[in-house]
């Protein structure tokens, strides 16, 4: 299988005066279709890592590529591009577009990439929508529903334009437990009907034992490593 | 820009209040521009209008003093023919005399006029408060004043004195009021030839001859390209420039003024929007931030701002004008003189209220282009990082 | 693997999948009590990849959790009776007797294998300890610091422990570097985790009663 995702001595420096490290010589490689779970105390640098993964912050110095596309010396818009039709994210904290409602907000990172939508894709915005349980609210304003609504908002935002890469930070974060398992379930179902390779960063012992691999980041290097088939 | 437009119109809608209030700021900004504006603009017009509406702007006089203009035929044929600036031509002979009354005697200016011509410049039948300028023979009109003061009867006949010592009698036949003291207390007015007669002069001969044209504030450079086409030099061009400096610098002056005044207020506006902007790309940091991970481009995020900047403009431009129109009604409803006339009257100049319009429009898209650029700058990566 | 051992795993296999728990129990009972099968060979044959299968069922969830929970209970319930059988059988200690503790992580509740690694131990001689299941990382210092053993053997089931082995290892190295004991680690996470060898640095890796005997064997 294809390596997704590839970081070739990664560092990150916080900082020009005072200087801060945050990793150190980062290998990683992640398979395409995987499952894969990271680890680690706050402040180990696993956010930071997941944020270069997403194009989102660059590396002080080593090669990041993306679906064997070379990243860290894109340009901005570049990446914009990169990230909208390759890259979905899933954050702790949702972030929605609040003044819009839920179905424009799945829809919005395709409206990014074709400038308009048709008929099809908002059939496919339904869908997905119905796919996270959310038929009910699909009008509502991002800022009027629950956590729960919210973050399956975001994960069927995540998948509108079909990425091949769905990055997660702490996507149960602020979830109850029930809740945090349909997410779990969900992500693990998209992950197997559209062989989406994900990268999940977790705080939860239950969604980091049913990931296919484990890494773990402390002080700012891959510490542990396990996967398995 | 489809995009970046729905987005600038759903985060204005979203927050009702706030857009209400910019567009008002704006709207108060351009109506104050408005009125200021049409409100100089008015009175320049009517103390204009007063000034030279009933006055001759260029004046052909003799070059000496006191001397006929001969020929005068000649001059008007020249005039009219070369000149299509020229709207009034108004030939007349007017010279000091004495009036009798009883035992005493009235120092007056005798204006002889064609009266169909004159009246295209001084208005004479509009200014009749007694009889009707219609004169033949030896009929005259006499200001309101000298009327009152000396208590002149319509249709009495009374003798007139040239300073040569020759006596002549006219019958009045009614007062008028030019609504200026000199000339009101002053003026005779009756007809060319008779002013001929009474003073001795041959028909072709004149004192001067008196022109309004189309554009008022041209008069001087009108003038001095009569002088260098005049091939005759025993008369001269005087224009009402060269004769109201002080009217004129006073004009210049409040034109400066009330320019000022709109400047410092489209400025004050453009500073408002802008720094209100500046606070709606902080407020709004989180959501480009979550636009920009979702791949919108940099160009984008700033026409978002350009266009609330824009639609901002074109909410106040149209509130400004329709306040600004209201404010020019309400002030010329309800300032009035005693008369019931408004104090100022107002002038609406629609190219003018177009172009204030357009400046809302320009001024706060301009104000946007560094909150454009600011969010231009903006890295997901610190919203995503500082939640 | 012989003939009468393999008819017997099929009917205790029968039963533990009907959930048939006097029948699983009482199959294993007689074949203690005839003698017909030998600790070890229950154990690595019959119980053992009973273990297994409930184990790797988890990811392919072919089975419900509940009846996994049966399963489980009847497999420690046949474990509870063979252990007079695991005195019974025990090779009688040379000399000085080692001492050997067994337990499972914080959170790791999957003690079963635990358990028949510390039977093994006891066969084998060794004075075992089995603490159990969901050790917090300061009682197993305890226990080694109390219970001075040769052996520190830690089963994993669950891999996402494999993370926190790492650190407890670390931990006990540092803690006690004057001390001889030596680490044994086993369980299913090991056995199914491809690097999971090479990441883990332990003095020794078990997974079967021969592994074990190998262990004792390298240390006398």
């Amino acid at each position: 299988m294809d390596n997704v995702i590839k970081l070739n001595n990664v560092n990150k420096i916080y900082g020009t005066t005072i200087k801060t490290q945050v990793l150190f010589d980062v290998d990683l490689a992640v398979q395409q279709g995987s499952f894969n779970g990271i680890i680690g105390a706050s402040g180990s640098g696993k956010s930071t890592l997941l944020n270069i993964v997403g194009t989102l912050d660059k590396p002080t110095s080593g090669e990041v590529f993306i679906g064997g596309q070379r990243t860290d010396q894109m340009n901005k818009n570049e990446l914009a591009r990169l990230r909208n039709e390759t890259i979905g994210f899933i954050f702790q904290f949702h972030y929605l577009l609040p003044e819009f409602t839920a179905f424009e907000n799945v829809l919005m990172p395709y409206y990014i990439k074709n400038k308009k939508i048709d008929r099809k894709m908002e059939a496919r915005a339904h869908e997905l929508m119905d796919l996270v349980g959310l038929s009910k609210v699909k009008n509502n304003l991002a800022g009027n529903m629950s956590g729960g609504q919210q973050q399956r908002t975001a994960i069927a935002r995540s998948l509108i334009n079909n990425p091949k890469i769905i990055l997660a930070d702490e996507p149960t974060g602020n979830l109850d437990s029930e809740t945090t398992e349909i997410i779990y379930e969900l992500l693990r179902d998209i992950n197997k009907d559209f062989g989406t390779t994900f990268v999940v960063i977790t705080h939860d012992r239950r969604i980091a034992e049913k990931t296919d691999r484990i890494i773990e980041i402390k002080d700012g290097k891959i510490y542990t490593d396990f996967a398995r088939f | 820009m489809r995009l970046a437009f729905r987005i600038a119109l759903r985060f204005l809608t979203s927050s009702k209040g706030q857009t209400a209030l910019i567009a008002v700021g704006i709207a108060v900004g351009i109506s104050v521009q408005i009125f200021i504006g049409s409100l100089i603009e008015g009175l320049q017009i009517s103390l204009l209008d007063a000034t030279i509406g009933s006055a001759s702007h260029i004046t052909v006089n003799p070059s000496e003093k006191n001397t006929p203009i001969d020929d005068s035929g000649d001059i008007e044929t020249w005039l009219s023919t070369n000149y299509s600036e020229i709207k009034a031509l108004s030939p007349t002979l007017s010279k000091g005399a004495f009036l009798k009354i009883d035992d005493v005697t009235e120092q007056i200016i005798f204006r002889g006029f064609d009266s169909e011509k004159a009246n295209t410049i001084y208005k004479f039948d509009e200014a009749m408060i007694e009889g009707s300028f219609n004169l033949t023979g030896n009929e005259v009109v006499v200001g309101k004043d000298l009327a009152l003061e000396n208590d002149l009867k319509v249709g009495d006949d009374y003798d007139i004195i040239t300073p040569e010592g020759s006596v002549s009698t006219v019958r009045i036949v009614g007062y008028f009021d030019l609504k200026v003291a000199a000339i009101n207390k002053s003026w005779m007015i009756g007809t060319i030839d008779e002013a001929r007669t009474i003073f001795g002069y041959e028909d072709h001969q004149i004192t001067a001859l008196e022109m309004q044209i189309e554009t008022p504030f041209d008069a001087d450079l009108l003038s001095k390209l009569m002088i260098s086409d005049s091939v005759r030099n025993d008369i001269s061009f005087d224009n009402w420039k060269a004769q109201n400096e002080q009217l004129l610098s006073g004009l210049n002056g409040q034109s400066t003024s009330s320019l000022m005044i709109q400047v410092f207020v489209v400025i004050s506006v453009v500073l408002g929007i802008a720094s209100v902007l500046a606070i709606t790309v902080l407020q709004k940091s989180r959501q480009l931030g979550i636009l920009k991970a979702m791949g919108i481009n940099d160009r984008t995020s700033s026409l978002v701002f350009l266009f609330q900047g824009f639609i901002l403009g074109i909410l106040g431009g149209i509130l400004g004008i329709i306040f600004g129109l209201g404010l020019l009604l309400s002030f010329s409803k309800f300032a009035l003189n005693a008369d019931g006339t408004p104090v100022v009257p107002i002038f609406i100049n629609y190219s003018f209220i177009g172009l204030s319009g357009l400046i809302a429009v320009t001024a706060s898209t301009l104000a946007s282009i560094i909150p454009a650029l600011k969010s231009k700058k903006l890295s997901p990566i610190e919203v995503i990082k500082n939640g | 693997m012989d003939n009468s051992n393999e008819q017997l795993k099929r009917k205790f296999h029968e039963a533990l999948r009907d959930l048939n728990k006097p029948l699983a129990i009482s199959i294993i009972k007689e074949s203690l009590e005839n003698g017909a099968i030998t600790i070890i060979d229950l154990y690595t044959e019959i119980l053992g990849p009973s273990l297994g299968s409930i184990s790797s069922n988890e990811f392919n969830q072919k089975i419900s959790i509940w009846e996994e929970h049966i399963q489980s209970g009847i497999v420690r319930t046949a474990l509870e009776i063979s252990y007079p059988y695991v005195i019974s059988q025990k090779t009688q200690s040379t000399g000085i007797a080692s001492a050997a503790i067994v337990f499972c992580l914080e959170e790791e509740y999957h003690e079963l294998g635990a358990r028949m690694t510390s039977d093994f131990l006891t066969l084998l001689g060794y004075e075992t300890h089995f603490i159990g299941a969901n050790t917090p990382k300061k009682e197993a210092l305890d226990s080694i610091e109390k219970l001075n053993p040769d052996l520190i053997c830690i089963s994993v089931t669950n891999y996402f422990h494999l993370t926190r082995l790492k650190d407890l290892i670390a931990l006990i190295r540092s803690n006690f570097k004057s001390n001889q004991a030596k680490i044994v680690i086993g369980g299913y996470a090991i056995d199914n985790t491809p690097h999971a060898r090479d990441e883990i640095d332990t003095d020794f890796f078990a997974h079967s009663f021969e592994d074990l005997k190998n262990i004792k064997e390298a240390l006398l």
